[in-house]
């Protein structure tokens, strides 16, 4: 269900390169302020397909840049463009566009169906229209079971997902969801999940924002960092890892006999360190990842030794972050 | 070493007029924890009933602890404790009253009764929680409590009906953790009904999974998980080549982007993957074995049952 | 975390102290010589220890196991009448709530006028005022069977607020499954909470009934041939409080085994006693026949009380229809309650 993206950010792209003529969203050299503070500095990017994994901490400019998308803030210096037209004072994007905010109060009173077809009116549906799309999307989130509760027996990650039900009415192209999963229970964690994996499947644009790392590396590879205003990085996560070799790059082998192994991956010339802290493992420390990788395959083979399971142990959102942030988050 | 079975089931038969419940189970659940899994209306709360001894059987024989179920029913319920899925208290009692009157009913001495819910309750989390009216406890409390009222006589098979239901990522972990040394520090059994895969993955070491009254599959998790073992593989680079070759190798692939999954054929898979990308020229940044979690587990089993389920979702609704 | 490059330290780089020494300066040894404290000669390995970090656990999760032997069924079943009886006036049993309390309370207040009438009466040496008030046939029928007070207002409401959330209250609360799922059969539960209600309302009749009597004993120093002759008609007077107490426990309980509520057997309850006492009347009235007393609780129990204590018959019709009356009621309560009680739901789907 990921998309393909094996191309994309190799060492050498900086910026992202668009693969439709417009991206859905781009922003050229935006800059906020507010007074003396700098919301965001200098922010240039594009985004376009799939889900797109927006993270940084309270403070980052996360808020700051969902503003500025929807034309609700009008940037201090800068361009954006939101479907080709600048959003903003300009509603005309917003039928394309569904938005789960962080904290939004929804009616406890209604039913899930009662709630999801009154937004769906909004639109411009006729009732019967409404009723249908709203069942359709209640169901694509696997809600359709209880879409005559109502809400206010909802647990929480029941009441995620009308959220989302309801900024899917009238099939947007883009979706930015703010902090989808917080405190919800495993069985909506998964499904909300995999909600989000077939809308990027399907072609739509989904931004995803949390800070919550660990879920965002299930959901998707392609991420933007932003801190303090700043974006960090942005591109495939492993692509991103690759670039930071001011830390050498780590593999660990799981063999039987980490010491004869390292006899013959020691010939490998960009390989720069190997250690033996654990019995069954090898880790190799290299600045040219890429490298030694397109190597190992068939030194293992020729080694004679048995491998049975390859990781890089820092290639995980938790340590890149760290990384280009030097720990000071 | 065949270890003691705690509940045992030949045969055992529920029909309500021409509705069949539960239909001819044979189960063999072992001391240690176990994990009852099974959609809405697959009988998993006909079958605690007949455990407890509160439903007749219609037919078949049934053990609960040793125990006939038809004929000795009193001697299981004082061994056996339950927590209930859904509330279960007087919200007008203390905890610590509350506990200690759930150990006089089992048969304590008031004043024994007092001294093990102040344990009970304790281990559970609530210490300092006892002497609080349960009206104003919130639901992981409550949960808590009910556990405790469970546990006040040191039964050796404990009941416990969705556990975690309505608990924040906090009290879950706490629940689960309190089942968990239950069992292992504790050397007690539990049974533990619930459509949470996560939580039954930590906790039970076995399952039963019940379907529409029959019995879909029984067994430890380890054993059930070897069924379809898998090694999962990232790569960077010639994706779809890779996949090509490893299937024209005679190896059975799923891609899914980058990731694929190779169905585990012995101890050379290992290396059968790693030519196919030396041949290749590809690029294996992660391998190691899939761990099939109980989700992937039941999609499995459905599957061989024939029934097309999408998601472990599917399987908690109620298939056609 | 390897960072050899880190682009900010918070400390400043460490700049080496070298003493400069001006070449003029003669080698004697008397420098100062810093060397650390303890820096003793090499010959001992100089040892350290660290302390290890305690866990500082504030909460250790230890599972205690209990060896203790279980009582057997007649100790739980006291267990549970403990807890409903006990719960009227100590804290950790069951929570009556306040207005029953406080009626209860007031009942038996209010019951024991007659008590304290006659007392006074016959202590300040009233004798007339004494005899009115003072223990006799009448008026031990009076304290339990009156109409007036007692069986329109007290007795009927403490035995109504009683059963109010009896049974129902476990349904509402899901404590049916706290009994149930432990060694307690529904004869047994059912029973025990019969045997509190009835207590209860024992208690209040015919304790203060006792209190009555003995109190003209001992207060007024009545003698030994007093007390024979009496002490049949107390005994007979305190069996047809025992039939009271258990007729509006039964019909209560039934009632309160048919509903979720509270409130529904408290007024059922009322609305039974009053109702037919009040169609009987009616029909009395009318057609001045009393059989249909029959129908009415109180009266078929007034009635046989009338018969066994000895006091003048108000109805007309035989007795012993008003016995068969009141067994065929509390027959047709108790198979009511019993039935409820076995089909009772202990877990929900």
């Amino acid at each position: 269900m990921m998309p393909d993206i094996t191309q994309h950010g190799t060492a050498e792209t900086k910026e992202w390169e668009p693969v439709a003529n417009t991206p859905v969203i781009l922003f050229d050299r935006v800059s906020k302020t507010y007074g003396r503070i700098s919301a965001l500095g200098g922010v240039s990017l594009g985004i376009s397909g799939g889900v797109t994994g927006i993270l940084g901490m309270n403070g980052a400019g996360k808020s700051t840049m969902f503003k500025l998308m929807m034309g609700k803030i009008k940037p201090s210096s800068g361009a954006i463009r939101l479907f080709g037209t600048d959003p903003w004072k300009n509603p005309a994007p917003y039928s394309r566009i569904g938005f789960v905010p962080e904290h939004e109060k929804l009616y406890d009173w209604m039913t899930a169906l009662d709630f999801v077809t009154t937004f769906a009116r909004l639109h411009g549906m006729t009732r019967d229209e409404a009723t249908k799309e709203a069942e359709r999307v209640l169901s694509f989130v696997s809600l359709d079971e209880v879409m005559h509760k109502r809400i206010g027996q909802f647990s929480k990650g029941m009441r995620q997902r009308v959220k989302i039900a309801h900024a899917l009415v009238n099939d947007p192209e883009l979706i930015i969801l703010d902090e989808p999963l917080q405190g919800c229970d495993p069985l909506a964690r998964t499904t909300i999940m995999n909600v989000i994996k077939e809308l990027g499947a399907m072609g739509r644009t989904v931004l995803v924002s949390s800070h919550i790392l660990h879920e965002i590396e299930r959901i998707t590879e392609q991420i933007v960092i932003l801190h303090r205003g700043r974006v960090l990085a942005l591109g495939n996560s492993h692509a991103i890892r690759e670039m930071l070799d001011q830390h050498p790059h780590k593999i660990l082998l799981d063999c039987e006999k980490p010491r004869e192994l390292a006899k013959s991956i020691i010939d490998i010339d960009e390989v720069t360190g190997m250690s033996f802290s654990n019995p069954e493992k090898l880790l190799i420390e290299t600045k040219h990842l890429g490298e030694v990788h397109q190597k190992l395959p068939q030194l293992i083979i020729d080694s004679g030794e048995k491998v049975t399971g390859i990781d890089n142990p820092d290639d995980d959102l938790q340590s890149i972050l760290l990384y280009l942030t030097g720990g000071s988050i | 070493m065949v270890r003691d079975l705690v509940i045992e089931s030949t045969a055992l038969t529920k029909a309500y007029g021409p509705h069949v419940a539960l239909d001819s189970l044979d189960i063999k659940i072992e001391q240690g924890s176990t994990g009852l899994l099974g959609p809405n209306g697959a009988g998993k709360s006909t079958f605690l009933k007949t455990i407890l001894g509160l439903i007749q059987l219609t037919s078949g024989e049934g053990k609960v602890l040793g125990y006939d179920i038809r004929t000795q029913g009193d001697q299981i319920r004082q061994r056996i404790g339950y927590m209930p899925e859904y509330d279960a208290l007087n919200p007008g009692m203390e905890a610590i009253h509350q506990v200690r009157y759930s150990g006089e009913l089992i048969g304590m001495n008031p004043n024994i009764a007092l001294q093990r819910a102040h344990q009970a309750l304790e281990y559970v989390g609530l210490g300092e929680q006892r002497y609080r009216q349960v009206s104003t406890f919130s639901t992981g409390m409550k949960q808590a409590t009910k556990l405790a009222c469970a546990l006040i006589h040191d039964p050796q098979l404990i009941i416990a009906d969705e556990p975690s239901n309505g608990l924040d990522a906090q009290a879950r972990n706490f629940m689960l953790t309190t089942l968990d040394t239950t069992v292992k520090q504790g050397q007690r059994s539990v049974l533990m009904a619930s459509h949470l895969m996560d939580d039954v993955e930590r906790v039970c070491d076995n399952i039963v999974l019940l379907h529409k009254g029959k019995l879909a599959a029984q067994g430890k998790i380890e054993d059930l998980k070897a069924i379809d073992r898998e090694v999962e593989i990232h790569v960077w680079g010639s994706a779809s080549k890779m996949e090509e070759t490893l299937s024209d190798r005679g190896m059975k692939v799923r891609r899914e982007g980058r990731v694929m999954r190779i169905g585990h054929t012995g101890e050379e898979t290992y290396n059968q993957i790693l030519e196919a990308a030396a041949d290749v020229g590809t690029q294996v940044r992660r391998m190691h074995d899939h761990e099939a979690s109980l989700e992937d587990l039941f999609l499995v089993i459905m599957e061989r049952l024939g029934h097309d389920v999408k998601s472990s979702d599917d399987l908690l609704r109620d298939i056609v | 975390m390897t960072d050899e490059e880190s682009l900010e330290t918070p400390f400043d780089p460490v700049v080496s102290k070298e003493e400069s020494f001006g070449a003029e300066t003669p080698v004697t040894g008397k420098t100062k010589m810093q060397a650390a404290w303890s820096a003793d000669s090499d010959d001992s390995n100089s040892t350290a220890q660290v302390a290890s970090m305690s866990q500082g656990q504030i909460f250790q999760q230890i599972y205690q196991p209990w060896e203790g032997t279980l009582n057997p069924r007649w100790m739980r079943n006291w267990a549970i009448l403990r807890h409903h009886v006990l719960g009227i006036f100590r804290k950790g049993h069951r929570p009556w709530n306040i207005p029953t309390k406080l009626f209860i309370f007031f009942v038996i207040i209010a019951s024991m006028t007659d008590v304290a009438l006659a007392l006074l009466f016959g202590m300040i040496g009233e004798a007339s005022l004494y005899d009115i008030w003072g223990v006799n046939r009448d008026n031990m029928y009076g304290h339990v069977m009156g109409f007036f007070p007692r069986n329109i207002l007290y007795y009927p409401i403490v035995a109504a607020l009683l059963v109010g959330g009896m049974i129902s209250e476990d349904r509402a609360h899901g404590t049916s499954a706290m009994y149930f799922s432990r060694p307690i059969n529904r004869f047994d539960y059912a029973s025990m909470k019969f045997l509190s209600v009835a207590l209860i309302l024992f208690f209040i009749i015919d304790g203060t009934l006792a209190l009555y009597y003995f109190a003209d004993i001992l207060v007024m120093g009545k003698g030994w041939a007093w007390i024979i002759d009496t002490f049949p008609m107390f005994i007979a007077t305190f069996l047809c409080g025992i039939i009271l107490s258990f007729t509006y426990t039964a019909i209560g309980l039934s009632l309160s085994s048919i509903s979720r509520g509270r409130f529904f057997p408290a007024i059922g309850l009322v609305a039974i006693l009053m109702g037919t006492r009040a169609m009987a009347s009616i029909i009395d009235a009318l057609f001045d026949k009393s059989v249909l007393y029959v129908i009415s609780p109180y009266d078929a129990v007034a009635h046989v009380c009338q018969a066994l204590i000895g006091t003048e018959m108000t109805y007309d019709h035989p007795w012993v229809w008003s016995l068969i009356s009141v067994i065929v009621i509390n027959g047709l309560a108790i198979y009511l309650l019993a039935n409820r009680v076995s089909s009772l739901e202990v877990t929900r789907e």
